[in-house]
């Protein structure tokens, strides 16, 4: 779709934007968004986000480059109409493999039109046979599918509340904040699912962030561990016991206290322990430091706790390890050599005792199927996301996290979530999961073509399938 | 001719024609200090759409406050944050200058759990109106 012409417009466009961007307020912004709908153009319709853009050059650009840059910019939304044309036409082969892409064609009818009256022309426009031919592909395939679609919801108490007058909303969603543990928060949908319990996603993913090598060898801290494996995760997590979100705290509305969240109680929790530190040793002489010792060291730790109890110091780790007693963190100071064994301690004291295989819970098997393999396709993904919600287990997904905010996208923003409900939809012919996400309960953002409840999106196959590359299950 | 920040403004209000009457009351939150659970009072706003519920402060009223008028002003950046790495409510909250959490709060009877972004001067928004406003004006 990049012809020859668009290549030149897009050269010369580099260059005179970012020698008018330079003068602007905010120019970091306004070139970074023009890079982005430059790049968008290659594909889709960028005329809200160039609209916008236009609104930020207004605003921050001197008048004398105001106007020509609006102009530049007007340019990428001519070819992004044209591109997008382009890309619809090569949607249809895929689309008409789920079902018929009725919307698609309009899409391309109404570009075909505005081109049109706007005396552009159209390369090649979609003819007459083959819209007849595509969609009735499309009305074939939906039928077929549609007989593997039946309804299914294996949404249940934790990850719903039922029969609950007192509240505005079924669902019990979860939020991972700026954390990089969607691995953690998905696998305990699995695990509270399984058990009827709701556990602690903190806990997996510190089970799971102790088998790192950057833990173990580097010393990277807990809250700048970012992501993971719902399997080895899991594994990680069985085999020491479970933790109750009741003990260890991950999102809950405990933190509703000030401005506390599950990011910042974390990174203050491990800076308690760097202050507690700092308190109780002196510089060294030519470098580190050296713990107190006898009456000085006693006294510097008697302040700092006399300073945490009268609140002198922030107290965040009294939210995200509610059941923990004062003293059970003096212990934890104490013992600790390290902010991340610190935090693995006020973990460990919190989280007695463990739910225990064998004892408290059953053994659960995990399994993983990975369209990395070469024996393993994407339709075979969604294949086994299909078994396994019709044997009443919860899917998890691993999948690109672009195609949530955009059904165009599938090659950005590793992401995990489980899949908790399935559905055919009779007005686009479409056979939907419910993605429950860990992005709390707002639906802003998502595509506008996606039905929303609460913060769980039903994704069609046709995009799941394609941004999909790894499902975990119970075996 | 109409000003161009009367412009604005009309525009401003005119994104929102699905979002219904805008009702502010005194409503009821919830919050942890310590282990007690522990109920206030805080006086807010709330909307709702076709897809979602938004809450915010009262002196936010009309979505007239300082924070929220003309996002144009204040394009969000998200680079900064893996694509894959988290609610982009709150880090749209953070690149704000404002603090996110997660609180529950009642109306019309019923609680709800939402996340709000909370900004220096004591105003408050849910994250998915700030989404919502900021829509077109994220570099994600």
């Amino acid at each position: 779709m990049k012809n020859a012409s668009f290549i030149i417009l897009m050269l010369f466009l580099s260059v005179s934007i970012s020698h008018a961007v330079e003068q602007c307020d905010e120019s970091d912004y306004i070139s970074e968004k023009i890079d982005d709908i430059k790049t968008d153009s290659e594909a889709l319709d960028v005329s809200d986000d160039v609209d916008a853009i236009q609104w930020v050059i207004e605003r921050n650009c001197p008048d004398s480059v105001s106007k020509t840059l609006k102009g530049q910019v007007e340019a990428l939304k001519r070819e992004g109409v044209k591109n997008h044309h382009e890309f619809l036409k090569k949607e249809l082969e895929y689309i008409s493999e789920f079902r018929a892409p009725e919307k698609e064609i309009k899409k391309i009818r109404e570009i075909e039109k505005r081109l049109s009256d706007n005396g552009t022309p159209i390369e090649e426009a979609l003819t007459e046979r083959d819209e007849v031919r595509f969609m009735s592909l499309g009305r074939n395939s939906s039928r077929q599918r549609k007989e593997s679609c039946s309804s299914i919801d294996n949404r249940k108490p934790p990850l719903i509340r039922e029969d609950d007058e007192l509240h505005g909303q079924k669902n019990r969603m979860r939020n991972q904040d700026s954390l990089g543990w969607c691995y953690a928060f998905a696998s305990a949908d699995l695990l509270s699912y399984e058990l009827g319990k709701e556990i602690s996603a903190v806990d997996i993913a510190n089970a799971h962030n102790n088998g790192k090598l950057s833990k173990i060898f580097l010393g990277t801290e807990e809250s700048e561990l970012e992501s993971g494996f719902n399997d080895q995760a899991i594994e990680a997590a069985m085999e020491r016991g479970l933790c109750l979100e009741s003990q260890v705290t991950s999102d809950d509305y405990n933190f509703s206290k000030s401005s506390h969240n599950l990011k910042k109680e974390l990174v203050a929790t491990e800076e308690l322990y760097r202050l507690y530190k700092k308190r109780t040793s002196n510089p060294g002489r030519l470098w580190g430091r050296n713990t107190k010792t006898g009456r000085e060291l006693d006294e510097a730790i008697n302040d700092f706790y006399t300073d945490l109890q009268c609140r002198k110091i922030e107290s965040e780790w009294e939210e995200l390890f509610p059941g923990l007693e004062f003293n059970e963190l003096v212990e934890t100071l104490a013992e600790a050599s390290s902010v991340n064994s610190f935090i693995d301690g006020l973990i460990a004291k919190s989280c007695k005792p463990r739910l225990q295989v064998g004892e408290d819970i059953p053994e659960i098997k995990i399994n993983t199927m990975s369209s990395f393999s070469i024996f393993t396709n994407k339709s075979e993904l969604l294949d086994k996301v299909d078994e396994e919600l019709e044997k009443d287990n919860l899917p998890l997904v691993d999948y690109m996290s672009d195609v949530l905010y955009d059904r165009h996208k599938s090659d950005d923003g590793e992401h995990s979530s489980a899949v908790v409900a399935r559905k055919f939809n009779e007005e686009t012919g479409s056979c939907e999961y419910l993605v429950r996400n860990s992005w709390g309960t707002g639906c802003f953002g998502y595509d506008r073509d996606y039905e929303c409840e609460e913060g769980n999106i039903w994704v069609p196959r046709e995009y799941l399938e394609r941004s999909a590359f790894r499902v975990t299950y119970v075996e | 001719m109409l000003s161009r920040s009367t412009v604005v403004t009309i525009c401003f209000l005119l994104c929102f024609p699905l979002m219904g009457n805008e009702t502010c009351t005194n409503v009821e939150t919830k919050h942890v200090e310590g282990q007690d659970e522990k109920s206030s009072r805080t006086e807010a706003c709330v909307r709702k759409d076709e897809r979602d519920i938004y809450i915010y402060s009262k002196n936010c009223k009309g979505l007239e406050c300082k924070v929220l008028k003309e996002p144009a002003t204040k394009p969000v950046s998200l680079r900064g944050y893996k694509r894959s790495i988290g609610s982009p409510g709150f880090k749209v909250c953070r690149e704000l200058e404002g603090s996110p959490q997660i609180f529950s709060y009642k109306y019309s009877g019923k609680w709800y759990k939402t996340d709000r972004c909370i900004f220096e001067d004591g105003s408050f928004a849910s994250t998915n109106l700030l989404l919502k406003l900021w829509d077109g004006y994220i570099l994600r």
